[in-house]
């Protein structure tokens, strides 16, 4: 039975299209997912050189320098949007653009409304490839910030106009005055707000333990898939065990070494690989990829182990069925792993709205897809405090697991057959 | 046309059943198995007397394979009885098992071991201890010439290699009774030689053989008694010369010659031994029934007619001339 054992997880790691599909295309899946995600996650706001424009205009907006100092980081130390360098005129400006010293200048109209303008090349980079440029990004926060300050000024300048005494509790002053509290106000807002260039009415607050990761579901669902494609471990090393399979099996067969013996040591062996491939893949996850568990790992190497169970399981029922060929069996498994892939929301966020979509709508739909609860094991070790949700799982995965153990040993208890 | 030359079975004279004898080493009777409506194994009888090589002929699809596979308890009958070494075989009777080997007729390894991996494994399914398996191991490579490819896959070995690696890893054991089911297919000559004094040399140290196969030459060289079964029963049994004898046909001359007259040909016609003579012109052809003066006879006619004649040759009737008789030479699947 050791030698079986062993012999069975030498087969299943030298064969090739299991070393492709089970250690390679996962990773493979993840790098991908990785430059995907990390591109929109880690980029960063990159400072431009501007130009601001300190003609006559200028004067005319309170709070003009407060914001540009804002925007330079010099107030705070918050994020730094622009490097500014003054000129006197908008004429200046445009040439410190032409001449390339400059992606920009800000300057206030003839209404008193502060406005941007920006280099050819960078108004190429941002609509070219706004989705991944870091000057970009920087453009899209500019453009919301003075946004927002023009917004501000004018619903404070309209307050001041018709309710002269909002700014001062009551107190009766002049329009001159007004105005004054009008600059002194928005100088406070925007040193007290453009700090990090983040102008937030809203504070963030972690309900979860660990700070949730919008792109950590795809990863798990990776893992899922992967779980679920590790059957074919199975699927081989029983197909190479049963007399009306193989000729190998058929040859193993006539063999003393008793039926459930062979067995045991095909399911343990199989079991062993599945869950190998599963730790490589959580592993290069993990610690490449950097996606977390909810700093459970014993948890989640005890989730692979639960979801490779599963696996084997279905596996062996799978590997199982009579008269059909082991390419056969091996694409059904594969329509297995990729069809529960989609309803786990593998393929992008179409996908994912359908997963989410059906966990809300027909919950007993993902009883019987275990790619979606093979990705809960992690998604629960992540999101919830309580272990309740991840043993729920645990439980659904497991008694699946023992369902498909049962058929698959009625199906391969027979000694001897009709038909060969 | 169902011949019995050389049984080994006595019969009880109260009861009239078959009883097997202490020197079966296979013992099967009466055996009955259908696939679906298709009668596979008719009343199928079967004793192989141990230390001996018993070859077992058929056409495609007489019943030779479904008759293995039922004595090693892989394949399940309707009626009948199939005993090993004077015990019943079962699914479970690992005792039994233990002393049988079998080469199936496909290639049965694993593709992704070594040659000496895969001869272990078979091993090991039938001696566990690995220090006991490592001699046993050493031997069936030696035995089958394929030291200098232990360390190769099954992929990089030819197709005689690989015959011979199916044959190491079914008697890797030692058995004390092997069955080869057509080990010799797509064999060139010099392995198929190999094969075939390596399955004498494990008769001659004591193991009893059952072999199957589509070449006569060979099963006549090797086998001590053969049994050509179609339609899933047995219709001859008996040594190469007995199975010979069965069959209404005797010699065949033929006579290099070019002045052979009408009349001569005619007498030779006449003759009762003779069951055809054809003359082309240059080569006289005679198929003769059983006699023990044919030859003599033909040529006292030459003789007499004053026909002049060069090459003259005398070729007794072959394992083939008995299979294709016995079994008709129509076309099988």
């Amino acid at each position: 039975m050791w030698t079986t054992f062993l012999t069975t997880i030498k087969v299943n790691l030298r064969e090739k299209s299991n070393l492709l599909w089970l250690f390679i295309f996962p990773i493979l899946m993840a790098s991908l997912f990785w430059g995907m995600f990390s591109g929109l996650t880690n980029r960063q706001i990159q400072a431009q050189n501007f130009a601001v424009v300190h003609d006559s205009n200028w004067s005319t907006v309170a709070g003009a320098d407060s914001l540009v100092n804002a925007l330079a980081g010099k107030n705070t130390n918050g994020t730094k949007l622009i490097r500014p360098t003054t000129v006197s005129s908008v004429s200046a400006a445009k040439k410190r653009v032409q001449a390339g010293h400059d992606s920009g200048y800000l300057f206030v109209n003839d209404v008193g409304s502060f406005g941007i303008a920006i280099s050819d090349d960078l108004y190429n980079e941002f609509t070219n490839n706004m989705s991944s440029s870091t000057a970009s990004i920087t453009v899209s926060s500019l453009r919301s910030i003075i946004t927002q300050f023009n917004h501000s000024q004018t619903t404070l300048k309209t307050l001041a106009a018709s309710h002269p005494t909002a700014s001062t509790q009551g107190q009766t002053q002049t329009r001159q005055q007004a105005q004054l509290q009008i600059q002194a106000q928005l100088e406070r807002y925007i040193a007290a707000s453009t700090a990090s260039a983040k102008l937030s009415y809203t504070r963030n607050r972690s309900l979860t333990n660990f700070a949730p990761d919008q792109f950590a579901r795809y990863y798990y669902a990776l893992l899922g898939m992967v779980s679920m494609m590790s059957m074919s471990f199975a699927i081989t090393s029983i197909s190479t065990a049963q007399a009306n399979l193989s000729a190998v099996g058929a040859r193993r067969s006539i063999a003393p070494l008793p039926k459930w013996r062979q067995f045991s040591a095909i399911l343990l062996a199989s079991w062993l690989t599945s869950f190998l491939s599963l730790v490589v893949s959580f592993c290069y996850i993990r610690f490449v990829c950097n996606i977390a568990v909810g700093g459970r790992e014993p948890l989640a190497i005890l989730a692979l182990l639960i979801a490779s169970f599963t696996a084997t399981a279905f596996g062996l029922l799978i590997g199982a069925i009579p008269r059909l060929s082991r390419g056969a069996k091996t694409g059904i498994s594969t329509a297995i792993a990729c069809f529960g892939a989609l309803f786990a929301g593998l393929y992008g966020s179409f996908a994912m709205s359908l997963s989410d979509s059906i966990s809300r709508n027909i919950p007993t739909f993902d009883l019987f897809n275990p790619v979606k609860q093979v990705s809960n094991l992690f998604y629960d070790l992540l999101y919830y405090d309580s272990l309740q949700p991840f043993m729920t799982t645990v439980g659904i995965l497991l008694i699946t697991g023992a369902i498909c153990m049962t058929l698959a040993i009625s199906l391969m208890r027979r000694r001897s057959y009709a038909n060969l | 046309m169902s011949t019995q030359a050389n049984t080994h079975v006595n019969t009880d004279e109260n009861t009239g059943e078959k009883t097997r004898t202490a020197h079966d080493a296979i013992f099967v009777d009466n055996l009955v198995k259908h696939y679906g409506t298709m009668l596979a194994l008719d009343h199928f009888n079967l004793h192989v007397h141990q230390g001996e090589i018993f070859g077992l002929l058929g056409p495609n699809g007489s019943g030779k394979t479904t008759a293995i596979n039922c004595i090693l308890a892989l394949l399940s009958h309707e009626s009948g009885t199939v005993s090993v070494f004077g015990r019943p075989m079962t699914p479970t009777s690992y005792d039994l098992k233990r002393k049988i080997g079998m080469v199936p007729q496909n290639v049965a390894v694993f593709n992704e071991l070594t040659v000496r991996e895969n001869i272990d494994f078979f091993c090991s399914l039938y001696i566990p201890k690995n220090r006991d398996r490592k001699a046993l191991v050493d031997d069936a490579i030696a035995f089958v010439g394929l030291e200098e490819f232990s360390h190769y896959r099954p992929a990089k070995l030819s197709g005689g290699l690989l015959r011979r690696l199916n044959i190491a890893c079914g008697i890797v054991h030692k058995p004390e009774l092997i069955l080869f089911d057509e080990p010799t297919v797509a064999v060139d000559p010099q392995s198929r030689n190999a094969i075939l004094e390596g399955i004498q040399h494990l008769r001659d140290e004591g193991a009893t053989i059952l072999y199957t196969s589509h070449y006569m030459e060979e099963v006549e060289q090797i086998c001590t008694r053969i049994m050509i079964m179609d339609h899933g029963r047995q219709i001859a049994q008996g040594t190469a010369n007995q199975l010979k004898d069965m069959i209404d046909m005797g010699e065949r001359i033929t006579v290099d010659t070019l002045d052979l007259d009408a009349q001569t040909l005619h007498t030779m016609q006449a003759l009762p031994f003779v069951a055809q003579a054809d003359f082309n012109g240059k080569e006289l052809k005679i198929a003769c029934r059983h006699g023990n003066r044919n030859l003599a006879d033909i040529l006292d006619i030459l003789h007499a007619s004053g026909t002049n004649f060069g090459h003259l040759s005398s070729q007794p009737p072959t394992l083939n001339d008995v299979f294709l008789e016995l079994t008709g030479k129509a076309l099988r699947d």
